[in-house]
C-alpha cells in the first residue's frame, strides 16, 4: 500500500493520506462496483449516501429566477441521487502513475462552469461543483501530478498483486482490447492504438512511473479536445491506468488495445469482463 | 411498433385519456402539415414535437393537448428533445438591445458600418478558454453558456440590434451589457429578463421513478438542461421533470427515437406509485 505523507492539492481536488488500501473520491470507493457511467467519461456513484458536495455559499448561482433558492433537499427531505463523482479518470490516472494505492480525494471546486456538461448535471441534481473532479481543460490534472511529484510517499504492508489467469478479450464501441497475463512484478505493458497514432508504455501501478512519461501524459488533452492523434493517444495512458489499474485493480498485465470513440466502455468493460469470467488471480 | 400518420397524431392526442395519475405535456410547436412519415420515422420542421406527441398518446398518462390545464393535480412530465437525458433545469431568455451611433466612412480614422456590424456580431459570439464553442452545433458546451442570437437589426440614423439571449444561473445583466462595450460607437445596451432560469425541485419519489425508467431503458440516467424554457417553465410548482428523445431543431425524428420515447414514458408512468408521495400537495416542491 502506498499513500502520501501529507495532504496535497491539484486542480479541482485535494488529496489526503489514507491508512487503509483503496482510493475514495468524495467518499465513494474508486472500484468497478461504484462505476455508474463509463463511456466518454467515468463517474462513480454511491446511491446509499446523500450528496454532500453541494456549495456552502448562498451566492446567486443557486438563486432561482424569482429570487428564491432551491432547498437543500428534495421536497420530502431526501435525495434520490446519491453521491456522484464526475470524470474521475483525470484524478485516478495521475494517482496510478505515481503508484498511489490509498488516498482520500475530495473535490474542492467552488465555482460553476456551466459550459461543462458535468456541471449542468450536478446543478440539475442539486449537487455542487465539487462533485466534478475532472480537469476543466480535459487534462489528466497536471497540477495534481506536479504536487504528487513533490509529495513524500508512505509505504504500508504489501498486498497480493492482481493479474488474469488467461487472456480476456472484449469489444465495445468500435474498439477492441485484450488483457493477457504477465509475470508477478512486471507491471502493466500498454500497447495502444488510437486512430493513426500508437504508444507503448510500461507502468507498475505500485511504483512511480517515469517522470517524462508522467509529464507528457499530464499535459495531453482528452481526445475530444485534442488537436492531434498523437496527443490523444498519450492522454489515453492516463485513462487506461485509471480504468485498468486503479478501478480494475490490476498490477501485472499485457494490454493490447485499439481505442475508438467513447472508449471507457471498452476499458472499464474489459476489467469487468475479467472479473465476470472468474479469471482474476492474485499472487504474493 | 408502428408510427401513426402525422395527421392522426393531433386527433389521438386530443382524444387521449385524462384519467392518469401523471400529467404529460409536449414542449414545442406541433405542425403536422410540415411533417411527413417515412419508413424511418418523421421528417419536417416539427418532426420531433410530432413524434413526441405521438409517443405521449401511445404511452398513457393524462396527455394535455393542445392546451395544458395547469390546475390539474399531480406531477408533470414534459416530453422534450433531450436525447434520452432527464432535465430539471431550463435555461432562461433575455433580450438585449444594443444602440450605437452609426459609423460612416466619411470620417477619417473611423470604421465603416461594415466594420461596426462585424464587431457587433463578433462580440455576440460565444468564447471559452478551453472548449471549441464556436463550432458547437450540438450544444455540448453552449447549452450552459450565455449566448446571443440576433433577432433584429435596424440601421438608420443609429444602429439598433436586438439579441435573444439564452441565460444560465450564472448570467448577470452586467455581463450582457459589458459584452458589447468595445463595439465602436456603442451608446448603450438595454437588457431585460424575459423568462428566468427554471430549476424544478421534484420529490425524491418522482425523481426515482424517472431515473429508474432511464436506467432500465437506456442503462443509465443522465441529466441535461432544456435549451428553451417553453412549457416546462410555465408549469406551476416544482413537481415536474422533462425527458424525451430527439434533438432540438433536428428536422427528423426516427422510429427508434419514437420507440425509446414511448418506453421511457411508459416505464416512468408504471414506476409512479399512486400511493407514493409523488405529486401530493405536501411534497409538490417549490417552483422557480
Amino acid at each position: 500500500m502506498r499513500t502520501i505523507a501529507n495532504p496535497i492539492e491539484g486542480s479541482e481536488v485535494r488529496v489526503e493520506p489514507k491508512q487503509s488500501p483503496g482510493i475514495n473520491i468524495n467518499g465513494v470507493a474508486a472500484d468497478l462496483e461504484h462505476v455508474s457511467k463509463a463511456d466518454v467519461r467515468v463517474d462513480l456513484l454511491d446511491d446509499t449516501r446523500a450528496n454532500d458536495t453541494r456549495p456552502d455559499d448562498t451566492g446567486a448561482d443557486d438563486t432561482r429566477s424569482d429570487g428564491t433558492r432551491a432547498d437543500d433537499t428534495g421536497a420530502d427531505g431526501t435525495r434520490s441521487d446519491g453521491t456522484r463523482a464526475f470524470v474521475v479518470e483525470h484524478v485516478l490516472g495521475p494517482l496510478g502513475l505515481y503508484g498511489i494505492t490509498a488516498a482520500e480525494v475530495v473535490g474542492i471546486r467552488e465555482e460553476w462552469d456551466f459550459a461543462r456538461p458535468e456541471h449542468r448535471f450536478a446543478y440539475a441534481t442539486d449537487a455542487g461543483p465539487a462533485s466534478v473532479v475532472g480537469h476543466p481543460a480535459g487534462l489528466p490534472n497536471p497540477e495534481l501530478a506536479e504536487a504528487l511529484g513533490r509529495a513524500s510517499v508512505v509505504r504500508g504492508e504489501s498486498e497480493p498483486r492482481q493479474t488474469v489467469s488467461q487472456p480476456v478479450s472484449f469489444e465495445a464501441g468500435g474498439g477492441e482490447i485484450q488483457l493477457r497475463p504477465a509475470a508477478c512484478g512486471d507491471g502493466i505493458e500498454f500497447d495502444v492504438q488510437y486512430e493513426d497514432a500508437s504508444i507503448s508504455v510500461q507502468v507498475d501501478p505500485r511504483e512511480t512511473a517515469d517522470d517524462s512519461l508522467i509529464d507528457s501524459v499530464a499535459q495531453s488533452t482528452t481526445p475530444y479536445l485534442s488537436p492531434t492523434d498523437e496527443e490523444a493517444v498519450t492522454h489515453s495512458v492516463a485513462d487506461l491506468v485509471s480504468d485498468i489499474a486503479v478501478l480494475g485493480g490490476f498490477d501485472d498485465l499485457v494490454v493490447d488495445v485499439t481505442l475508438a470513440g467513447a472508449y471507457h466502455a471498452l476499458t472499464v468493460g474489459a476489467a469487468r469482463r475479467a472479473h465476470e469470467d472468474g479469471v482474476v488471480t492474485f499472487r504474493e | 411498433m408502428s408510427l401513426p400518420a402525422p395527421e392522426t397524431v393531433v386527433e389521438r392526442a386530443s382524444d387521449a385519456s385524462t384519467d392518469g395519475d401523471v400529467n404529460v405535456v409536449v414542449a414545442g410547436d406541433v405542425d403536422t402539415d410540415s411533417v411527413e412519415r417515412t419508413d424511418d420515422g418523421y421528417v419536417g420542421e416539427t418532426a420531433g414535437a410530432v413524434g413526441r406527441l405521438a409517443a405521449g398518446s401511445a404511452a398513457g398518462g393524462t396527455l394535455h393537448y393542445p392546451s395544458p390545464d395547469f390546475t390539474a393535480a399531480g406531477p408533470w412530465i414534459v416530453l422534450a428533445p433531450l436525447a434520452g437525458f432527464v432535465s430539471t433545469v431550463a435555461t432562461g431568455v433575455g433580450e438585449a438591445t444594443v444602440v450605437a451611433e452609426r459609423e460612416t466612412t466619411s470620417q477619417p480614422g473611423r470604421e465603416s458600418i461594415t466594420d461596426q456590424l462585424s464587431a457587433l456580431l463578433e462580440a455576440a459570439q460565444p468564447t471559452h478558454e478551453h472548449y471549441p464553442v464556436e463550432t458547437d452545433e450540438q450544444g455540448v458546451f453552449t447549452t450552459g453558456m450565455t449566448t446571443f442570437e440576433l433577432s433584429s437589426l435596424v440601421v438608420e440614423d443609429e444602429l439598433r440590434a436586438t439579441f435573444r439571449v439564452s441565460t444560465t444561473p450564472a448570467t448577470r445583466p452586467s455581463d450582457v451589457t459589458d459584452r458589447f462595450a468595445d463595439v465602436p460607437g456603442v451608446e448603450r445596451v438595454d437588457y431585460e429578463t424575459v423568462v428566468g432560469v427554471t430549476r424544478a425541485d421534484p420529490s425524491a419519489a418522482l425523481r426515482e421513478a424517472v431515473e429508474a425508467a432511464h436506467r432500465e431503458v437506456r442503462g443509465d440516467c443522465e441529466y441535461e438542461w432544456l435549451p428553451d424554457p417553453g412549457v416546462f417553465a410555465t408549469i406551476p410548482g416544482g413537481e415536474k421533470l422533462a425527458l424525451g428523445t430527439g434533438t432540438p431543431r433536428a428536422g427528423a425524428f426516427s422510429r427508434a427515437q419514437y420507440q425509446t420515447c414511448v418506453e421511457l414514458l411508459e416505464t416512468t408512468l408504471s414506476n409512479v406509485d399512486p400511493r407514493s408521495e409523488v405529486g401530493s400537495p405536501s411534497n409538490a416542491g417549490s417552483d422557480t
